[in-house]
This record gives C-alpha cells, structure tokens and sequence, in this order.
C-alpha cells in the first residue's frame, strides 16, 4: 500500500495581487520519483518555497507525513522535508564527511561526533551513489553535478522523506544526468520520495513516476510513465497558447568571421581549430560539458587564453576583458547575466535603448524619444511585458522576461558574433523559442552564432553546423 | 481531547483546592495563637477577650467551610456534570480531535463549538438526505417495471443466438447488466469493483456505438488488490466516463482513449479518469471548477438552467455530504489535450455522520 507523503489540497497563493498557485493539487508517495513540469512563472518556484517552509499560503490544505497544515498566513517547515535548490547548502571549505556530519540541521545530542565513524559512513553512502568521490575530498574540488549528489546524501543523513529539487538538474550533461538516473533509482529503492521542478522534458523525465504538469499556478494533467509523450507534455506547458514551430534559417555561405587556430587548455581542450562564417550558426557539443563550454568561456574572456590563437574578422584577438571583447564586436549570453547585464533600476525600453542610443541620437548629441516609443511598440509584445509593465524598472520582472530583455539588445547591437553559454540550460519551451528566432534573425543579418549546450537535439534544432568534442578534441561534425 | 479535558478538570478544581488550603492555613494559625497565649498569659487582659477570640475564630473557619460546601454544591459539582454532559457529546464525534480548535478556553466555548458542529453536520444530513430523495425519485421514475425489461432483454438476447448474431446478444446482456446494477441494486455505497464492472458494461455498449472509434483502460498502480474492496456512492464514475465520450471524443476525428488510474493509499482512495478528447475552454472550465467547490446549496443545481456535467456535481456534492467537504471532485483540461478528473474518497467509504444519522434525526 502506498504511503502518503506530501498531500496538497486546493492550495492558492496571491503575490502582489496575482493568483501564483490557484487551487492546485497534487500528491507524492514514498518510493516515487514526481517531475513537475511547467513555463517559467508557472508557480512551480512558489510551490516549493511554500513545501519549504520558506513562503505562505493564502488558503488550501498541505498534508506532510500525516501531519495537516491548514493555517494560511504561517510558515510550514517539515522535518520530512529537504530543499535542493542552485543555492548550495554545502561549505566548500569543509570535506564531503564533514558536511554531511557537522553540519546538519538537526544534531545530534552527543557534543563530539566520532571522526573514524562519521568517515566510514560517508564513504559507505559514497559507495552506493558516488564511488568515485572520497569522504575526505573538500566539496570545492567537486563537479556541480558531484555537488547536488552530496547534498542529496545530506538529505539521506538527515532523515528527510521527501527531496524537493528545484531546477537544478537542467544544466547537467547527458553524462551526468544518466549519473543522476542511477541516485535516482536508489532513492526510490531507500523509499525516498523526490519532486524535482523542470522547464521541459529530458532523459530525468523519462525515468519519473508520473509527470505532472502545471500551468498559470494551476495542476494541469498527471502524466503517468506509461504514457510519457514530449509533445503532448509542450502541450500541456503551452496550453491553448498559439506559438508555431521554428523553421532553421539557411546559412549564408559568407566570409570567415571567427577563427580558432591550435586552441589549447590544459585538461580541457587540445589542439582545435575551426572556424566560423558570417550569418551561420555553429553548435558546440560535449558529452561531458567540457570541451565546448570552455571554448566558449575562452572568447568571452571569462577564463584567460594559453595557447593557440583566435580571428576575428581576419585579424588575431585576444580576449582580456569582458569589455573589450563586447566592445570588439562579440555578442556574449550567459545564463546568469541577466542581473549583471541588466540596469536593474531602468525600464526594459531603457535597456534596450542604452545600446542604440548613441547610433540614433540626432546630430550624435540629442536623443531620439521616438526611438524609444518605437522600441516599447515593437519588442513589448515579443518580450511578454504588458504594456501596464513598461514603466516598471527591470528589477520587479520575472527572470525569463529579463533574459528575453537581454537576448532583444543582442538584436539591437547587431554584434559580428553572438557568443551563447549554455542559452537554454534553465529556459522553458517559450523562451527556447523566442531564443531560436532571435539567432535566425541575427544570422539572417549577417551575424554569426556560436552556442555551447549539454543538450545535443536542442542545438541540432537551430544550428547549421554541430562540432562534437571527445576528451578535449573536436571528434567530428555534424550538419543539420 | 484528552488534555483538555483534564486542563478544565484542573481549572474546576483550582478554587476549591485553595479555600480548602485557606481553611487549614487559618485553623493553624488560630491553634498557634491559642498555644501562646496559654503560656505566655500577658496578651490578653481577660479571660472575656480570649473566649471571644476563640468564638470569633469559629464563626470565621464555619463561614469558609460553609462559603467552600456552597460553592462546591452550587458550582463545581452542576460544572462537573455540564463537563461530563460535554464529554459524553464529544464523544459522538469521532473526527473532533482532528477537527476542534486544539484549545479551547472553557466549557462554553465548547458547547459553542459543539452546537457550530451539530448544526453543520445537521444540515449536511439534511442536504444528503434531500439529495437522495432527488437520486431515488430520479431512479423510480426509470424504474417503470425492471422484471419485464429484464425479461424483454433476454428474450432479445435468446432471439438473437438463435439468428446467430453475437453483437445483438452481447450488447443486450451489457444492457441488461448495467440496467440491473443501476435500478435494481438499492445501495447507496458500493464497492468500486461493482463500480467499475457498471463503467466496462456501460463503455462496451457505448464502443459499440462509436464503432470501437476509442479504447479503455483501468490501471491499478501499486502491488495490492485491496483497493477493489473500497466502497464509493454509487454511480460516482459512470457520468464522468459519459462525459469524456460526449463531451472529449465524440466530436473528435481521430482514435481517443480512455484511462481510469486507481491510487490507494493508507487514508485516500485516488481515482484519475483521463481522456485525450477535444478538452474543455477556460472559461467553462472555470465555471465547472467553482461549481465543484460550492457545496452550500444543493438545490443550486436544479435552479440553474445548464446541465452541463450536472450528474457530476451531483456525484460531488454526494462525495462532500457523504465524507466531508475535504474530499470530491476536481476537473483539469486543456484544449486540444484532453480532460482529467479525480476523485478523491476516504479508504474507509463509510459515512461521517453514519453513526449518527438514527440519534441525530
């Protein structure tokens, strides 16, 4: 018989005057994996900040391990319950041991842990879902991937039912999540419960229990493993939304505009050279998440340059700064920039309008308004701002309207090459979208695009060109 | 239930306790007073004053013994009754631990939550009561005369053996079955594997007229059998599978599916009807919603004029009246996907007020 873990009944959350959950339900039982599926803004976030005692509910009913939670306005945190989020709870200073014994929520009432003890437990956990990874190894010298096991164990330490997981397992390589498919299966067999949150479907969904699907705050449809089907659940997402499908452009056979030549980093890349042509989109893929991802890192001037060398438009560039390689001409998105990049205190037409401002101010001194009127007719729509929204500084929109935002001012700044770091690691279906045809359009005016991605079908999808890296090397290529 | 009872017990008791406690406080005091008195011999002028002094103490020991005897006659023995009386009510609820206010201040606001209670679960017997009058009006008035339709349909079925036709005799003895389960079958609560053979027949009969244009499937997650013991109101499924042929793939073009999912747990009985049919608008959709979670008035669905998915909000309000408003049906779909319904029942499948029908009423 099964066992009830998590029962949520009619649960509703307002922010700001906005319906965040609308009578939503769903359950969890021990020993089953639930993948909640949803756009961003869907309300997923808010559900778990609710389960995580971090957030409150306006009315409903939460049912955690038997024990009922009906009073709105209080803050629920339950003991069965362990939070996984991108915000690590680990110490990096401290060893795998050490996190998962010393620092613990609830401890123990002995004052000294016993070091050989807490050593040989760690490793006998490690054993079963991380062998290569030692109990004295300091977490800083870990993978991200290695990071979210660990923490997983700390829930396993710490005595947790349930394991909520919060859109952290998009970013993995397809390496690491057939990895996290195993500790999957182990946390089934200890019955141990586990909601994770995503924006689409991969291979994590496909060994899930059910699939449940939420949309504008409301359950949408349970998809029972049986009969999981990618479309249907993009459908589900999307729900009665018209958004028809993205047609790849052409690439225009035109000058080299980026070339790699004997690029070398150690451990990473050995050797590459291949170049890219004006108005093409080339994809970089790596089992491993590797090889790609640092090349791209390297034009951006995130990690410096040892060996080889790199043209831009025919002459060598060095990538120093993050200025000087936007100021060169080369476009960089990364998942993580829309804070940074971002004038959090302005508008998004002033956003916008900061990189065009000096090309359409009259006589080069006075400012063009039109330009901004213009501006708000055009991408407010396309962003998904309602128009009551323009005046809102960027700081109150929602994360995927910020990184619509920032991928419009690549548009606007037309650079030579647009430089992508992982674009749609934490992107829902809407803004992949938006995304593939803001690159068509680039590349149709003559903008070349490089995109670095752990998952190969979502680069295949837009890219004219994919180069495969093995072990440091670019292994082959792959035109689509 | 059981600490508050013994707080109030100790509430009750407090006063008393200390008068008592006052009493002897007094009575050694007044001994004491006497002893030095006698062997000093200085305190006291005369011997007038020492006998008053003694008398007076007795007449105030005799006031507080009298003013404790009539408040324990007067307060604490009608409170402890009144407390007892409470208990004795309390205990006809069998769900008061969960539901009552964990502390509650004194008797009376027992009393008050008590009678909130009564009143509550009186009028849900009342609507349930109201509302299977209604179901049973609505069966006798199909229930023209069950013999001779039974009779008639096996002699269709007989007839059409002898000719040889299959499909005529298979479909009649569904019909005959599912017209025996819903006319002649009296209880209100059934089993859900009764449940389910209705649903089958009556889903063989309507494939039968859609040419077998959609499948169906009952799917029992988890390894035990026990779930098909669970009780449910009778006829709770079948206006949801018609629903999802009429509404979700009766217009639809293609091949539709039906799916039944059953979830047992230790407490709840999850039943998931899913179609892949056209799906339902928003709007409606919304209004369907609204109409699932108002269980205040029972006559609401006579008055209003649309019958969309009446049956279902009438099987709703049977689950709310029947279990309590925690349980019921809710109603999920997108269009061109298709529509989901659960219901959501207590393992038990007995009635809350079960117990107390025949006392209250």
């Amino acid at each position: 018989m099964k066992k009830e873990i998590v029962r949520i009944e009619h649960l509703s959350v307002y922010s700001n005057g906005k319906h965040m959950l609308d009578d939503f339900h769903l359950n969890v039982y021990a020993g089953e994996v639930v993948n909640l599926i949803g756009l961003s803004g869907s309300g997923m976030s808010v559900l778990l900040s609710v389960l995580n005692g971090l957030d409150t509910f306006a009315s409903g009913r939460i049912c955690i391990n038997g024990d009922v939670f009906e009073n709105p306005c209080v803050r629920y945190a339950h003991p069965a319950i362990f939070g996984i989020s991108l915000q690590s709870k680990l110490v990096p200073q401290l060893s795998v041991a050490e996190n998962l014994f010393v620092i613990r929520k609830r401890q123990h009432h002995c004052i000294c842990i016993p070091r050989t003890e807490m050593y040989q437990q760690t490793n006998m956990l490690l054993s079963q879902y991380l062998p290569e990874v030692s109990a004295s190894d300091k977490v800083s010298a870990l993978s991200f991937a290695d990071c979210i096991i660990i923490e997983v164990l700390k829930a396993i330490v710490e005595g947790a039912e349930l394991l909520l997981i919060d859109d952290v397992l998009q970013s993995l390589s397809l390496k690491e999540k057939a990895r996290f498919v195993l500790v999957l299966r182990f946390l089934r067999r200890e019955h141990k419960a586990v909601l994770y949150t995503s924006h689409k479907t991969d291979l994590l969904s496909q060994c899930a229990d059910r699939i449940v699907v939420i949309r504008k705050g409301r359950h949408v449809r349970t998809v029972y493993a049986a009969d999981f089907d990618s479309s249907v659940i993009e459908q589900l997402e999307l729900g009665t939304e018209n958004h028809s499908g993205h047609s790849r452009s052409v690439a225009l056979q035109g000058v080299e505009i980026l070339r790699f030549d004997q690029v070398r980093s150690p451990g990473c890349i050995g050797n590459v050279s291949f170049s890219i042509h004006k108005g093409e989109i080339v994809g970089l893929y790596d089992i491993e998440n590797r090889s790609n991802k640092e090349l791209t890192l390297l034009v951006s001037a995130a990690i410096p340059m040892r060996c080889g060398r790199i043209f831009l438009d025919g002459v060598p560039f060095i990538p120093q700064s993050l200025a000087g390689t936007v100021n060169a001409g080369i476009g960089i998105i990364r998942e993580e920039d829309s804070d940074s990049a971002l004038i959090q205190n302005m508008n998004f037409v002033d956003n916008l309008f900061l990189p065009v401002m000096k090309k359409t101010a009259q006589s080069r001194v006075c400012i063009d308004a039109k330009v901004g009127q213009y501006i708000a007719k055009e991408f407010g729509k396309k962003i998904g701002i309602d128009a009551k929204d323009y005046a809102t500084p960027v700081m109150y929109l929602d994360e995927h309207v910020k990184q619509r935002i920032l991928l419009y001012r690549w548009i606007l700044c037309r650079p030579k090459v647009l430089v992508c770091i992982e674009p749609y690691a934490h992107a829902d279906i809407l803004t992949q979208r938006m995304m593939y045809t803001v690159f068509s359009q680039l590349a149709e005016n003559g903008t070349a695009v490089l995109i670095s991605s752990a998952d190969v079908n979502e680069l295949s999808a837009i890219c004219n060109r994919v180069l495969v890296f093995s072990e440091g090397r670019l292994t082959g290529e792959r035109s689509t | 239930m059981q600490n508050n009872d013994s707080l109030h017990s100790r509430k009750m008791k407090t006063p008393f306790i200390f008068l008592i406690r006052l009493f002897i406080v007094l009575l050694l005091f007044f001994v004491t007073f006497f002893l030095f008195q006698k062997r000093t011999e200085i305190f006291f002028a005369s011997r007038g004053v020492l006998y008053l002094c003694v008398m007076g103490s007795i007449i105030v020991v005799s006031i507080f013994m009298g003013s404790t005897l009539l408040l324990y006659v007067q307060m604490y023995r009608p409170r402890k009754k009144l407390e007892q009386a409470v208990n004795k009510l309390c205990s006809l609820y069998p769900d008061r631990s969960r539901h009552s206010i964990p502390e509650i201040e004194d008797v009376a606001d027992m009393l008050e939550q008590l009678l909130y209670d009564y009143k509550t679960l009186s009028d849900r017997v009342h609507d349930s009561w109201i509302m299977n009058q209604q179901y049973r009006f609505a069966e006798l008035q199909s229930q023209i005369n069950p013999h001779f339709l039974y009779n008639t349909l096996e002699s269709i079925r007989g007839q059409a053996l002898c000719d040889g036709n299959e499909r005529i005799a298979e479909m009649t003895e569904l019909l005959a079955k599912y017209f025996r389960y819903n006319i002649s079958c009296d209880a209100d609560i059934v089993s859900l594997e009764d449940e389910l053979t209705s649903v089958q027949n009556y889903v063989k009969i309507q494939q039968y007229r859609f040419e077998d244009r959609f499948d169906f499937q009952i799917i029992r997650h988890g390894d035990t059998e026990d779930f098909l013991s669970c009780t449910l109101p009778k006829m709770t499924l079948q206006p949801i599978v018609e629903n999802a042929i009429f509404h979700g793939l009766e217009t639809k073009a293609e091949f539709g599916h039906i799916v039944i999912h059953l979830e047992r747990t230790m407490d709840h009985l999850i039943i998931i009807v899913q179609d892949d049919g056209i799906g339902i608008a928003q709007d409606t959709l919304d209004q369907l919603n609204m109409r699932l979670r108002n269980i205040s008035a029972v006559t609401a669905v006579q008055q209003d004029g649309h019958n969309n998915g009446v049956a279902m909000i009438n099987s709703n309000l049977r689950i709310k009246l029947l279990f309590g408003p925690e349980y019921g049906i809710s109603m999920t779909s997108t269009v061109g996907v298709g529509t989901e319904v659960e219901i959501l029942l207590p393992v038990s499948g007995a009635p809350v007020y079960g117990h107390l029908e025949k006392s209250v009423l």
